[in-house]
């Protein structure tokens, strides 16, 4: 994964930190268990602070995306498995609440709630479906899991026929 | 037969660091012009081009001088040492010095001279960045890098091993050691044969061999991995390349010359070898040592900057270092964690002066040599 950071932009670096290392978890770049870099290799060769990625670090731990494993470091934590019941309830009020906040303003500036739908749908399948910038989404198949992390299921026929369809290939004799 | 050798390796050596200087400005990143930051595809503007062509052209000229003078100081120095007069010898030390770092000191003074030119244009074309970006690579891990510290190990084996070859041949070295020989290959000094001069002299110097190349790879470990935010990916893998071809050379050469010199020392004191042609193999030996390094980082470039042939050169400029490298090569940023940072000018490392452990490290040196010839005058 490939972290970028512009010390000239208007966000704090840290929070460019964090809000890169979050897409990266979201588009499958980087998988629960993944060890992150140590903060001093990470200041070090983005030539900025110590303090500024331990902050990065401490804002994506309190999150609840990342946990420190004593001497390996920071780890990629999964989300769904670390995270306390009210940690979860608060980031889905957050999502409400943003999403809230949005529509408010989409429909202050006069738009109706199918362009705002419309929108909503085309970001999401942008966020779900992105391969990311430097590459395809980590494959691992090889491993004998899906790209959630989840050990692949045995294919039956009807799964089959579900991604000959998808490829675009009609299957033979069904 | 000694003779020549020294004057051989003088010369070599005279030659082979000059023409490295020379060449430097071919071999830097493509994101930099004599220590100043430009776009990529300014490298192609004819008075950049005008530039390097005229720096390498002078620097050749001044390596034939100096080359020219190492051997006059060879000379000097070994007809100077025949004879009870001193003057000649001490001319030819004065001289063999002058040949060494007046080059160098021309260089960087060009180099000041070409940075202001290549500033003046920079600004006269409005090359600003836009942007202060940085790229680090994470979890892909798997991609080159440095080796890891604890291939340094190998030199135990070769520490060991010189010590029971010592402790084997110490019953048949003679009573009186050879410390010493002249040019012509007699031998003039002796010293009592102890455990301590006999084997503790190859042991000290292999352990101070292994000390200064685990440390040399230490920092290349800790150092900053740089890389172009315009192709994250291409300068990542060919840094990670660079950084692993040179500490490779380094563990291979250091455990191959560390053991090499420790044997045949050994060897000389028990008589199998004249010290004088032991003085010959190891002057001999340093000449392909030398040029490997010169041809590993003529190959790789620096920062691996000769890796991969750029198809597209970007005009954009993503960041910009010039405000923190003073002098174009010295690096004072205390806003950077990093320690060790790859040079601008030049192929390899060096430090980022605003940290403490930069000044540390260059008191240590020093103080690690004095404690190597303190051991070895203990030993002698």
């Amino acid at each position: 994964m490939i972290l970028r950071i512009d010390q000239m932009s208007p966000d704090p670096v840290y929070q460019q930190i964090r809000d890169q290392i979050v897409a990266a978890i979201g588009r499958g770049e980087l998988l629960p268990g993944d060890r992150l870099p140590s903060v001093r290799a990470l200041a070090s060769d983005l030539g900025i602070n110590l303090h500024t990625v331990n902050k990065a670090y401490a804002v994506l731990r309190d999150e609840g995306y990342l946990f420190m494993r004593g001497r390996a470091g920071a780890v990629v934590a999964d989300f769904q498995q670390v995270a306390s019941p009210e940690k979860k309830a608060a980031q889905a009020e957050r999502l409400a609440g943003t999403l809230y906040q949005l529509a408010l303003e989409h429909c202050a500036q006069g738009g109706t709630e199918e362009e705002f739908l419309k929108e909503a749908k085309s970001q999401a399948d942008r966020a779900f479906a992105d391969p990311g910038v430097v590459g395809t989404r980590r494959d691992m198949r090889v491993s004998g899991r899906n790209a959630n992390g989840n050990p692949l299921k045995e294919r039956g026929p009807q799964e089959a026929r579900g991604i000959s369809n998808a490829l675009g290939v009609t299957p033979q004799g069904v | 037969m000694i003779a020549v050798a020294t004057v051989g390796m003088f010369v070599a050596l005279a030659l082979a660091t000059g023409l490295l200087l020379a060449f430097t400005p071919y071999l830097m990143r493509r994101n930099e012009c004599f220590a100043v930051t430009v776009p990529p595809s300014a490298q192609h503007d004819p008075r950049l081009i005008a530039l390097k062509k005229r720096y390498a052209t002078i620097m050749v000229v001044v390596t034939a001088v100096s080359s020219i003078a190492a051997l006059v100081a060879g000379v000097f120095l070994i007809q100077g040492s025949a004879q009870s007069d001193g003057k000649p010898a001490a001319i030819g030390i004065a001289l063999e010095c002058a040949a060494l770092f007046i080059p160098i000191v021309i260089s960087f003074a060009l180099m000041l001279r070409n940075r202001r030119r290549v500033v003046d244009i920079k600004r006269a074309e409005g090359w600003t960045a836009q942007a202060q970006q940085a790229i680090a690579t994470i979890v892909e891990t798997d991609q080159s890098q440095a080796l890891p510290l604890q291939w340094n190990l190998l030199y135990i084996p070769v520490i060991v091993g010189t010590l029971a070859f010592g402790l084997a041949l110490y019953p048949a070295m003679p009573d009186m050691l050879p410390m010493h020989a002249d040019f012509a290959g007699n031998v003039n000094d002796w010293a009592p044969k102890t455990l301590g001069s006999a084997i503790g002299f190859p042991i000290v110097f292999e352990l101070f061999m292994a000390a200064c190349l685990t440390l040399c790879h230490w920092m290349i470990l800790r150092s900053k991995r740089p890389t172009d935010p315009g192709a994250p990916a291409t300068s990542a893998l060919a840094y990670g390349m660079f950084a692993r071809a040179q500490s490779v050379y380094l563990l291979v050469v250091g455990v191959l010359m560390s053991g090499g010199i420790g044997v045949l020392f050994l060897l000389s004191s028990a008589g199998f070898i004249g010290l004088g042609q032991t003085g010959v193999i190891i002057m001999v030996l340093c000449i392909p040592v030398v040029i490997g390094a010169i041809a590993l980082s003529v190959v790789y470039g620096q920062a691996g900057s000769r890796m991969f042939k750029r198809i597209q050169d970007e005009d954009a400029l993503l960041a910009d270092e010039d405000e923190h490298w003073k002098l174009g090569v010295f690096y004072f940023n205390p806003d950077d964690a990093s320690f060790i940072v790859p040079e601008r000018f030049g192929i390899g490392w060096t430090m980022n002066f605003a940290r403490p452990a930069a000044w540390a490290l260059m008191l240590g040196v020093p103080v690690l040599t004095i404690a190597f010839i303190v051991a070895v005058s203990m030993l002698v």
